[in-house]
């Protein structure tokens, strides 16, 4: 009921803007046209004297004041959360300790044990399935492996190369002499549920994604810069005047200093996605140009490139906590966020994983509220046991 | 739903728990959840407390919500509930039964959200224009005619006109973010 108002009012404001296009004109007409108490809220809304109204009433309350009263409430709403916590855990250590003396108070008087007493502390309680956060593996030349975690501040070297790590990124720090000419190679590779960025030598920024994996050199020759790629990576690519190149399991990507989104996980399609600036595609057939808001698609099976027009939002937000989903396989869906959330899922039938769905998931947050909204949709019916999802049919 | 004209709403998510993004929300929402307040209520300051109140609700169930149109849903409503509340309460219009009773339905409930939203959204997009352009839509809102406006702000006739288109073509730009949510199967 809400929805359909909201989005009658949206029309309505873009009529009074003189905003409509024809279809969405006879969508409105159409809804004053269905009942007489709809065509009187339209007459009263175009009415010049209610828009008065509005005006004066709007100007009687005091939105920097209010907002000024709301920051105060909330920190007194934190606050009251805080002890709550305080107070829970307090319990928590408390019950056990309680439990405990029970016990031994039974036992030294009658030399038994209660069964009874044991189980008020096995409260069953469903798991969350919480989101991934700030991990990676970083493979230098030697063979080494240095564990990137959240906590982890450090910093590192590498023939000459000093690497900083700090704030979830590690970083590159170009070298001054630069006359040794054999490449040394490191790999990024971040795991399930993880994300991490980089930064190269040459001041390119990379964000590799759960389950991906980057190869690099430390320091970039004069001529070219090549980088090799398994898995998803949003790209901010520096501008020096030499190819940055990188290349994924089946394609090459050439770019001079641009902003781009690649998915190339094994055994899926692989999108590249152009938000500023050209790139050149190419496979091993193929190679073609993108302009910005364009993306590539090369599917599973074939080596065709296919070009359309995308929302790069929609493809590239994923480095800020924000997925999107546009009309998209629920399989789909859940193979993205697998990798992302630690979980397993199985589909009663082959129909429900072909279910196409719009969406949006917050993963820098738990996934509950996700699978409740997919099931408020009343299409797919959904059941979680610890981190394994399954999905049925509705009938 | 099988009608012919379906109208999808598309998912835009918002996530309450980041403060920002909330008091943006605030922002946005408090005139207009005030004014719709003052539609059952007919009090400002108790409109402002009822708003206030709802909008600490929100926050709590912050962590449920993902979507802007979930969060709207749960405000406007939560401010109709306490507001109807608030009336029933009231020793003064314990006579008006018969008025409480016409704000309590649901239908008093949809024209007022639409009411309420169409002229939010409008305010919102007016507030971006330039000064002029935006001195000339608000009298032209009012009802005011080209040569009228033109009197009251001593400019030319043939400038308020030019103004005035330019002012629409800016409007449409800033609704944008609607179209963006609005889609249409015909």
């Amino acid at each position: 009921m809400m929805t359909n108002a909201f989005l009658i009012s949206q029309l309505m404001a873009r009529y009074l803007c003189r905003d409509l296009s024809v279809d969405e004109e006879k969508v409105l007409m159409e809804w004053v046209e269905a009942s007489p108490g709809n065509k009187d809220l339209f007459h009263k809304i175009v009415d010049n004297s209610n828009w008065k109204r509005y005006v004066e009433q709007a100007s009687c309350f005091d939105l920097d004041k209010a907002k000024r009263e709301m920051k105060a409430r909330i920190v007194h709403e934190r606050r009251k959360m805080i002890w709550r916590k305080i107070y829970q855990s307090a319990a928590i250590l408390f019950i056990p300790a309680l439990i405990a003396s029970l016990v031994v108070y039974y036992v030294s008087d009658r030399e038994v044990l209660a069964p009874a007493i044991t189980p008020v502390a096995v409260m069953p309680k469903i798991q969350p399935v919480l989101p991934g956060d700030q991990k990676a593996r970083l493979q230098l030349s030697t063979g080494a492996v240095v564990d990137l975690g959240q906590e982890n501040n450090s910093e590192l070297e590498e023939d000459g190369t000093d690497i900083l790590i700090a704030d979830n990124r590690v970083k590159y720090q170009e070298s001054i002499h630069k006359e040794n000419n054999t490449l040394l190679y490191n790999t990024l590779v971040v795991p399930q549920g993880g994300e991490y960025s980089l930064e190269l030598s040459d001041g390119t920024v990379v964000y590799l994604n759960a389950m991906s994996s980057l190869k690099f050199p430390v320091q970039f020759p004069e001529d070219k810069r090549i980088v090799e790629l398994e898995g998803e990576a949003f790209f901010d690519v520096q501008k020096n005047g030499t190819p940055f190149i990188v290349k994924t399991p089946r394609t090459q990507i050439e770019v001079l200093g641009t902003t781009f989104n690649i998915c190339a996980y094994n055994g899926e399609s692989t999108y590249a996605t152009l938000v500023k600036g050209t790139i050149r595609i190419s496979t091993k057939n193929e190679s073609m140009l993108l302009k910005p808001s364009q993306q590539a698609v090369i599917q599973q099976n074939s080596e065709k490139i296919a070009i359309h027009q995308v929302d790069v939002d929609f493809y590239s937000s994923w480095h800020k906590g924000k997925i999107y989903f546009r009309d998209t396989r629920l399989e789909d869906i859940m193979n993205a966020l697998s990798r992302w959330y630690n979980i397993q899922v199985s589909y009663g039938d082959e129909e429900v994983a072909n279910l196409r769905f719009g969406c949006y998931v917050n993963r820098r947050k738990e996934i509950a509220p996700f699978l409740n909204h997919l099931k408020s949709t009343g299409k797919v019916r959904v059941v979680q046991r610890g981190n394994k999802i399954y999905f049925y049919s509705i009938n | 739903m099988e009608k012919k004209n379906c109208i999808m709403i598309e998912p835009v998510g918002i996530d309450l728990s980041d403060m920002q993004e909330f008091q943006d929300f605030f922002e946005r929402y408090y005139t207009p959840l005030c004014v719709f307040a003052i539609q059952y209520i007919g009090n400002e300051a108790i409109a402002n407390d009822i708003v206030q109140d709802c909008f600490v609700k929100l926050w709590k169930q912050r962590n449920q919500i993902l979507y802007v149109h979930q969060a709207k849903s749960f405000i406007y409503t939560s401010v109709k509930n306490r507001s109807l509340n608030e009336l029933s309460h009231s020793q003064v219009v314990q006579n008006y039964a018969a008025k409480v009773q016409e704000k309590a339905t649901e239908s008093y409930f949809s024209d007022k959200v639409i009411e309420e939203e169409t002229y939010r959204i409008l305010t919102d997009a007016i507030d971006k224009l330039p000064k002029r352009m935006r001195e000339i839509m608000l009298l032209a809102l009012d009802g005011k005619s080209n040569p009228e406006i033109a009197k009251t702000l001593s400019v030319s006739v043939e400038n308020v006109h030019t103004l005035k288109k330019k002012a629409y073509v800016k409007l449409r730009t800033s609704l944008k973010d609607y179209y963006y949510i609005l889609f249409l199967f015909l």
